[in-house]
C-alpha cells in the first residue's frame, strides 16, 4: 500500500463527507416527504369525512343504513382510507367496514361538535391510523370517522426513503468514482513525483518513468503547482543525469589514467638509480638518494654515476611543474644528463650544453634547476654548479652544516646561451654532501609553516656521522614528521655522498659459506684497482684472501654452525696489509697445518697447506693470533713503489 | 297542459315505443353468476326462465317472445352498474329484472332513478334491504319478496318467545348485511333489548376461509343464538367452525342465503366429518316450501322445473367448478314467482311497454293470484307484493317448514 496515504485518505474525507451530506439531505428529504404526506392523508381524510357529514344528514333523517352502508363501502374503495364509520350521537357504531368487529381502540374516540378531529390510532402493531371524524348535524346526528391508513404514509415515506437512499447509492458510488478519479488524478501526479523522488534519493537517475515519460506527461496535463514541481524535477533529473554522465567519463578517464600513471611512476623510478650500495669499486665513497613523487610521477630527478676511475658525477633537479609534463621533462633532462655527461666536458660547458638542448623545442616554456658535482674520489676534489636549484648542505664530524657557496647559474630550459659558473672545494674524509629538493626545505605543517633551510640546518647538525642511508631516512622521517600527516607538498628528492677518504682500510663482512667467494674476489678486484696494485700484487691479495676464507669456512665451523668472518684491507705507507678475523674454533695454520712439501704432486697434496704456503711466500710478513673466541691472521707486504 | 293533448301526445310516444310484431321483448337481468355467491343468480335466473320458457312456448306476451337478457356482476356494485347501463342504453331492455344483492342494486338504484333521461324501472330485486322500499326510489322498484326487517323481526319474535334474549349477528359487511343488522336491531329496539355482540366478514369471502375469529367473537360476548346476514359461503362456513367449536347456540339465516346451497356444503361437510351441522339452524324464507304442494304456485313451479331450465349462458364459461343446480329451491322458485308476475305486468301493457306504461300496468295489479295463500296487489306507493316470511328447518337432508321451534331452539 505504498500509496495508501494520501490517496485514500482523500478518498476516504471526501466519501464520508460526501455519505453525511447526502444522508443528511435524505433524512431532511424522508421527513419532509412523510410530512407532505402525511398532511395530504389527513386532508384527504377530512374532505371524504366533510364530504360523507355533508351528505349523511339527509341519508340519516330519510334513509336506511343499506344506503349509508353503500356510501361508507364507496369510500371504503378510495386510495388510502382504512375503514369507516358512523356513530350515533352517543358515540354507538352503527355502520362501519370494520371486519371481523368494531376495534374498541375506535370507541370514545375525541370528538367535536363543531370541529374536524384527526386524531392516531394504532389498531395493531402493523394498523397504524388517523381517524378523522366529522360531526353530523353538529353531533347530533352522530360522527362519521374516516381511517386513514398511516401504513401507506410510512410505506410512502420508506419507499420514496428507500428510492431516494437508491438513487444516492448510486450517486454515491457515482460520485465515489468521479471522486476516485479525481483523487487519483491529484494524487497520481504526486505519487509520480514520490516515486521519481524515491529513485532519485537512490541513485536511481535512470528511473523508468522518465523514459515512459510519466514525469514529463504531467508538465503540461497538470495543475499549476505540480506542473511547476514536475518540471522542476525534470531538470534537476537531467541535470543530475549529465553531471552523472560526465562524472563517469571523467571517472572513467581519470581511472585510466591513473592506470597510466602508474605505469609512468615505475617508468620514472626506473630511471633512477635504485641499486644500493653503489660504487662497491669505489670504497672511498658512500651513496645514497631517494626520489618520493608527491604525486603518481614528479619533476624530481637524481642521478649518479662513474665518469672514470676517478671521478664521479652526481645531479639533483627539480623540473618546474608537477604530474606529467613535470615527469616528462624530468625525463627528457635525465636522459640528456645521460647523454651529455660522458662527452667528458668540463661542468659548466656540460650544464650550458644541457640548458641548450633543453631549451630546443621547449614549447611548454618548462624549466629545471640542477646542481651537478663532479667528485674525484682520490683527491676529495669536488666542482660543482648550480643551475637555480637549492644550495646543498656540507656536512662532516665536528663541523656546523654548511651551504656550498653560490655560483652563477639558472634555471635550465628557460633561455639559451646562458653560461654556468663552476664551483670547487676539497672534501675532506668524513664529510658528506647533502643534495636535495625544494620539496624538504619548503614541506609545511598543517599551520602552513615552511620547513625552511634553518630548521633543516639544525637538523642536520646532529646527524653529520650518519652514513648516507641513514641520513636520508632520518631527513625523510623528520619532514614527516613535520607535515604531521598532511599531504606532502611537493616531490621530495635527496642524494647525500659520503666521502669517506682516499686512504681508508676496507673491511668486507662475510659468512661462513663458500658462496661469498665470489662477492670477496670482486671486492678485492675492486680494491685493487682503486689502490693501483700490480697485478701480481693483487693475484697474492686475491690468493690469500681466498686462502684464508676458505681454510676458514672449510675446518673451522662444525657443519650447520653460522659464523661471520671479517676481511680488512689496509694500504697505507707502501704496505698492503691484510686482517682476517673469524668466529670459528681455534685453529692456527702456521703451526697446526701440515707441513708443505712442495714436490709433491699436486693433486695429492692439502688443500689448505699449499695455499698457507704461498700466501707466507707472497707476504712480507705472516702472523697469527687467537682471539677469544676464533682466531686473528695479519699479513703484511711491502707494495713495489709506484 | 290539457288533458286531452296529454293523453294525445302520451298515445304517439307509446305508438313510438312499441316494438314489431314478434320482436323478442327484452328484460334486462345482471346477477351473480360468478364467483362465491352464483348460486343466487343462477337460481334465480333457472326459475325465471323456467317461466319465461313456458309463456314463449305459449305465444308470449302479445305475440312478443321475452328475452332475458343476462349479466354477471359478480356480486359486486361495480360491474351491476356497467352492466345496467349497458343493459338499458345498448339493449335497450324494458326494464331491470332479478337483480341480485343489495349493494349492487342500492348501487343502481340512483342510476335508475335520473341516469338515463327517463326513470327506469328495477321488477322484483332478490334483496329485501330498504333503499328500494323507501323514498326516493321505492316509486321505480317493484318489490316481490317480504323485507329484510320482516324476516329479521320475524326471527326476533320468535327466538324472544322462546327465552332468547342476547343475540348475535353475524352479517357481510356491506349494505346487505347493514340491512339485516339494522333489521335484527331495530326489531331488539322494538323490546328494549341490544344487539349482544356482532361480527363481520367481507363479501366475496369463500366457504374456505376460517371463521372460528367471528365465532370467538360472539361466543366469548356470551350471545345465545346468532342471526346470520350473509351468503351461503361464509355463512356456511360461520356454521362449520361454530359446532366444529362445539358451540350449539341456535344459527338462523335470511332467504338471501340461498339455503339449498348453504345446505349443500354443510352436508358435504357432514359427510367428510361425521358431525351434524344441520340441527339448530333456523333458514327465513319470503317464499313457502317448495315442498308444498297444497299451493298452486308450487305445482305450477315444480311442473314449469321439471323441463330443467337452462344455465344463463355467463355461468357456463370462466368458473372452475361445473355448478350442479339442485332440483328446486327457494331462489328458484322466487325467480318463477317474478317471471310470472313479470309476465302479468306485460300482459297487462297496451301494446307499448315503457317504463311508464309497465309502471302503471303493474300498479294495476288488485288481488292477484299466484297460487300462494295470499294475493298480491301493487298500487302508486304499494311497491310490495308479498309480506310473508316462512321459517324452515332441515330435516332429512331438506328444508322444510317449522312449525314447532323447540326443534329448533
Amino acid at each position: 500500500m505504498r500509496r495508501a496515504g494520501l490517496f485514500w485518505q482523500t478518498l476516504w474525507l471526501t466519501s464520508l463527507m460526501f455519505l453525511v451530506v447526502l444522508s443528511i439531505s435524505v433524512g431532511l428529504s424522508v421527513r419532509a416527504v412523510y410530512a407532505n404526506l402525511l398532511s395530504e392523508c389527513e386532508n384527504k381524510g377530512r374532505a371524504i369525512a366533510q364530504g360523507i357529514s355533508r351528505t349523511s344528514d339527509e341519508l340519516l333523517v330519510n334513509r336506511d343504513l343499506a344506503t349509508v352502508q353503500a356510501i361508507l363501502d364507496e369510500s371504503l374503495s378510495l386510495e388510502g382510507v382504512a375503514y369507516l364509520f358512523l356513530t350515533d350521537s352517543q358515540g354507538q357504531p352503527i355502520c362501519h367496514t370494520f371486519v371481523p368487529q368494531v376495534p374498541r381502540q375506535v370507541l370514545n374516540l375525541p370528538v367535536s361538535a363543531t370541529a374536524i378531529t384527526a386524531t392516531r390510532v394504532q389498531l395493531a402493531a402493523d394498523q397504524r391510523r388517523l381517524d378523522i371524524s366529522a360531526p353530523i348535524m353538529a353531533g347530533a346526528g352522530g360522527y362519521i370517522h374516516v381511517g386513514m391508513d398511516l401504513e401507506k404514509v410510512h410505506a410512502a415515506a420508506q419507499r420514496q426513503a428507500l428510492e431516494q437512499g437508491g438513487a444516492i447509492v448510486l450517486t454515491f458510488l457515482l460520485a465515489l468514482a468521479l471522486v476516485s478519479l479525481a483523487v487519483r488524478r491529484i494524487t497520481g501526479p504526486l505519487a509520480v513525483l514520490t516515486d521519481c523522488a524515491r529513485a532519485l534519493s537512490q541513485h536511481d537517475f535512470d528511473h523508468e518513468f522518465s523514459k515512459s515519460g510519466a514525469l514529463a506527461g504531467l508538465v503540461p496535463g497538470s495543475a499549476g503547482e505540480i506542473a511547476t514541481l514536475a518540471e522542476s524535477f525534470l531538470n534537476m533529473q537531467n541535470m543530475i543525469q549529465r553531471s552523472v554522465a560526465n562524472l563517469r567519463l571523467t571517472t572513467a578517464a581519470k581511472e585510466r589514467i591513473e592506470g597510466e600513471l602508474q605505469v609512468a611512476r615505475h617508468i620514472q623510478m626506473s630511471i633512477v638509480p635504485k641499486k644500493f650500495p653503489a660504487f662497491l669499486a669505489l670504497p672511498q665513497l658512500d651513496i645514497y638518494a631517494t626520489l618520493e613523487p608527491s604525486r603518481e610521477v614528479g619533476g624530481d630527478l637524481y642521478d649518479f654515476f662513474q665518469l672514470d676511475e676517478e671521478r664521479i658525477f652526481a645531479v639533483v633537479g627539480d623540473v618546474s611543474g608537477k604530474g606529467v609534463p613535470a615527469a616528462l621533462f624530468m625525463a627528457v633532462t635525465q636522459t640528456l644528463i645521460k647523454a651529455t655527461a660522458r662527452q667528458g666536458l668540463g661542468l659548466a660547458e656540460l650544464m650550458s650544453r644541457l640548458n641548450d638542448e633543453l631549451c630546443e623545442n621547449n614549447e611548454a616554456s618548462m624549466f629545471v634547476t640542477l646542481f651537478a658535482v663532479i667528485l674525484n674520489v682520490r683527491s676529495g676534489h669536488l666542482e660543482f654548479s648550480n643551475g637555480g636549484h637549492n644550495l646543498p648542505f656540507l656536512l662532516g664530524p665536528s663541523q656546523a652544516p654548511e651551504q656550498l657557496p653560490r655560483t652563477r647559474g639558472m634555471g635550465l630550459g628557460a633561455a639559451e646561451g646562458v653560461a654556468f659558473q663552476t664551483g670547487s672545494l676539497r672534501m675532506r674524509p668524513g664529510q658528506s654532501l647533502l643534495l636535495y629538493t625544494d620539496g624538504i626545505s619548503e614541506a609545511h605543517n598543517p599551520a602552513s609553516e615552511l620547513y625552511g633551510e634553518e630548521r633543516m640546518r639544525q637538523f642536520l647538525a646532529a646527524q653529520s656521522d650518519l652514513r648516507p642511508r641513514p641520513l636520508v631516512e632520518n631527513l625523510l622521517a623528520e619532514i614527516r614528521r613535520f607535515e604531521s600527516g598532511g599531504p606532502q607538498a611537493d616531490d621530495i628528492t635527496a642524494l647525500v655522498i659520503a666521502y669517506l677518504g682516499p686512504a681508508g682500510p676496507v673491511s668486507l663482512q662475510l659468512k661462513n659459506q663458500m658462496a661469498e667467494l665470489d662477492g670477496l674476489a670482486q671486492a678485492i678486484e675492486g680494491f685493487s684497482a682503486s689502490f693501483h696494485l700490480s697485478p701480481s700484487e693483487a693475484n697474492a691479495l686475491q690468493l690469500a684472501a681466498e686462502e684464508l676464507f676458505t681454510n676458514a669456512v672449510s675446518y673451522g665451523y662444525e657443519p650447520g654452525d653460522e659464523g661471520s668472518l671479517e676481511l680488512i684491507l689496509d694500504v697505507r705507507e707502501g704496505w698492503l696489509r691484510v686482517e682476517f678475523r673469524d668466529d670459528a674454533r681455534p685453529f692456527n695454520p702456521l703451526q697446526d697445518g701440515p707441513p708443505v712439501d712442495s714436490q709433491a704432486d699436486l693433486e695429492h697434496r692439502k688443500v689448505g697447506g699449499l695455499g698457507i704456503h704461498l700466501t707466507r711466500q707472497l707476504f712480507d710478513q705472516v702472523d697469527y693470533e687467537p682471539l677469544q673466541p676464533g682466531n686473528l691472521i695479519r699479513l703484511s707486504k711491502r707494495l713495489a713503489p709506484a | 297542459m290539457r288533458p286531452l293533448l296529454l293523453l294525445l301526445l302520451l298515445s304517439l310516444a307509446a305508438l313510438a315505443q312499441a316494438p314489431p310484431a314478434g320482436q323478442p321483448l327484452k328484460i334486462g337481468m345482471s346477477a351473480a353468476f360468478k364467483g362465491p355467491s352464483r348460486a343466487l343468480g343462477i337460481e334465480l335466473y333457472r326459475g325465471a326462465q323456467a317461466y319465461i320458457s313456458q309463456l314463449n312456448r305459449n305465444g308470449g306476451v302479445h305475440g312478443h317472445p321475452v328475452q332475458l337478457v343476462v349479466r354477471d356482476d359478480g356480486y359486486n356494485p361495480g360491474p351491476a352498474v356497467l352492466n345496467t347501463i349497458e343493459l338499458v342504453e345498448k339493449e335497450k331492455v324494458l326494464a331491470l329484472f332479478g337483480y341480485v344483492g343489495t349493494p349492487t342494486v342500492t348501487r343502481v338504484l340512483p342510476l335508475l332513478k335520473g341516469g338515463f333521461g327517463q326513470r327506469q324501472l328495477m321488477l322484483f330485486p332478490l334483496t329485501g334491504a330498504q333503499p328500494q322500499r323507501m323514498p326516493p326510489y321505492d316509486d321505480i322498484c317493484f318489490n316481490l319478496r317480504a323485507s329484510y326487517a320482516q324476516e329479521t323481526a320475524g326471527l326476533v319474535d320468535h327466538l324472544y318467545a322462546a327465552g332468547y334474549r342476547k343475540t348475535g349477528v353475524f352479517y357481510q359487511c356491506d349494505a346487505y348485511g347493514r340491512s339485516g343488522w339494522e333489521g335484527v336491531r331495530r326489531a331488539l329496539a322494538g323490546r328494549n333489548l341490544k344487539i349482544g355482540a356482532e361480527a363481520t366478514y367481507r363479501r366475496g369471502s369463500g366457504y374456505d376461509l376460517a371463521y372460528a375469529e367471528q365465532v370467538k367473537i360472539l361466543r366469548q360476548a356470551g350471545v345465545d343464538h346468532v342471526i346470520c346476514v350473509g351468503t351461503y359461503a361464509p355463512c356456511a362456513g360461520f356454521i362449520r367452525d361454530a359446532r366444529d367449536l362445539g358451540w350449539d347456540v341456535p344459527i338462523a339465516n335470511l332467504s338471501f342465503v340461498s339455503s339449498e346451497t348453504m345446505l349443500g356444503l354443510l352436508l358435504k361437510e357432514a359427510e367428510k366429518t361425521g358431525r351434524d351441522y344441520t340441527s339448530r339452524l333456523i333458514n327465513s324464507q319470503v317464499v313457502p316450501t317448495y315442498q308444498d304442494t297444497r299451493l298452486a304456485a308450487v305445482r305450477d313451479y315444480q311442473q314449469a322445473m321439471q323441463a330443467g331450465p337452462p344455465l344463463p349462458a355467463p355461468a357456463l364459461s370462466g368458473e372452475a367448478s361445473p355448478y350442479l343446480p339442485p332440483r328446486y329451491s327457494f331462489v328458484s322458485f322466487e325467480g318463477y314467482l317474478g317471471a310470472r308476475l313479470l309476465g302479468e305486468i306485460l300482459n297487462r301493457c297496451q301494446g307499448s311497454y315503457d317504463p311508464q306504461d309497465i309502471r302503471q300496468a303493474a300498479e294495476s295489479i288488485r288481488n292477484l293470484n299466484l297460487g300462494l295463500e295470499s294475493k298480491l296487489s301493487f298500487a302508486p306507493g304499494q311497491h310490495q307484493g308479498l309480506h310473508s316470511v316462512y321459517f324452515t328447518r332441515v330435516e332429512g337432508g331438506q328444508f322444510v317448514p317449522l312449525v314447532d321451534w323447540r326443534k329448533v331452539l
